[in-house]
């Protein structure tokens, strides 16, 4: 659960209730905290954090994302994803951290590691191997 | 007598239910086994644990048990597996019936299905995913009409 004052000692700014619906694009500076429904676009330099009755259909960039709550849309954090237990997210995901708690449900393409998202979210550890492709792909 | 009496009193061998690697069919096994012959495909199942320590690249790498990536080690294959722990590397698509841990050194290039995903700061991953704790594999009867056209 993520608790009234943002969990990992982040202090929320902004919270939208849960008897809020929001559509269209939404800039954030600091950490937002979606208890509602959010349509659209999200943006913040901060932490964005969905809330277990929370509903995102909306693609996010921000600085940390956690979810607790529903999210169809694209993630993308400079730092880190994390999906928490009751978390369910079908989008891709760009991020330079991601952790994911066991129950979470994600459907997606996934592109992790510490440079992920500043070569176009296709640089992990993997993509640095210098052996040739040994197989052909089924 | 009394041989035959304790042999009758001795506990039956424990089981556990896997599902076969090839076929995705469930099979009844004994607790202990290292592998199994699959009731239903009758292809060979390796039950057993493997820990990868070095480079290893098969088409297929398959078990019902778990399959440990060590550091600096790594897969080329398709890896179909019960549980995968990855310190190291893995190339190649993967279907865990339940679930992958990947360390903080550790990476994963390819498609996953799994049931659970566990992620450490610091992995590397980049592919299509698919984690649903209720993930099952679809079972397929494909390789038992292969193998009859052989008959
Ligand atoms: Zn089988």
């Amino acid at each position: 659960m993520i608790d009234k004052a943002g969990g990992n000692g982040n202090n929320f700014t902004t919270v939208i209730g849960n008897d809020a619906t929001f559509k269209g694009e939404l800039h954030f500076e600091k950490g937002v905290r979606v208890d509602g429904k959010v349509e659209g676009k999200i943006t913040t330099k901060g932490h964005l954090a969905v809330s277990q009755g929370g509903k995102l259909q909306a693609d996010v960039s921000a600085g940390n994302i956690v979810v607790d709550g529903q999210v169809v849309g694209n993630l993308n954090a400079s730092e880190k994803v994390e999906l928490r237990k009751t978390a369910r997210l079908k989008g891709d995901i760009v991020a330079a951290k991601l952790l994911v708690a066991e129950g979470a449900a994600f459907t997606g393409h996934c592109s992790v590691g510490p440079d992920a998202g500043k070569s176009g979210g296709n640089a992990t550890p993997a993509n640095r191997m210098t052996e040739k492709e040994a197989l052909p792909r089924k | 007598m009394a041989g035959d009496q304790s042999r009758l009193d001795a506990p039956k061998p424990e089981t556990r239910e896997v599902l076969c690697t090839h076929c995705d069919r469930s099979i009844d096994i004994p607790a202990t086994a290292m592998s199994v012959n699959c009731r239903h495909c009758h292809r060979r199942v390796i039950i057993e644990d493997i820990r990868i320590k070095s480079y290893h690249a098969v088409m297929r790498l398959a078990t019902a048990g778990l399959v440990e990536v060590t550091k600096r080690a790594q897969i080329v294959a398709q890896v179909r597996v019960n549980d995968l722990v990855v310190e190291g590397g893995v190339k190649g698509d993967v279907t865990a019936v339940g679930s992958i841990s990947i360390g903080k050194k550790g990476w994963i290039q390819g498609d996953v299905n799994c049931r659970t995903l566990i992620v450490q700061p610091g992995a590397g991953l980049n592919g299509f995913y698919r984690v649903d704790p209720t993930f099952t594999p679809e079972p397929t009867t494909a390789e038992v009409e292969q193998e009859d056209e052989f008959l």
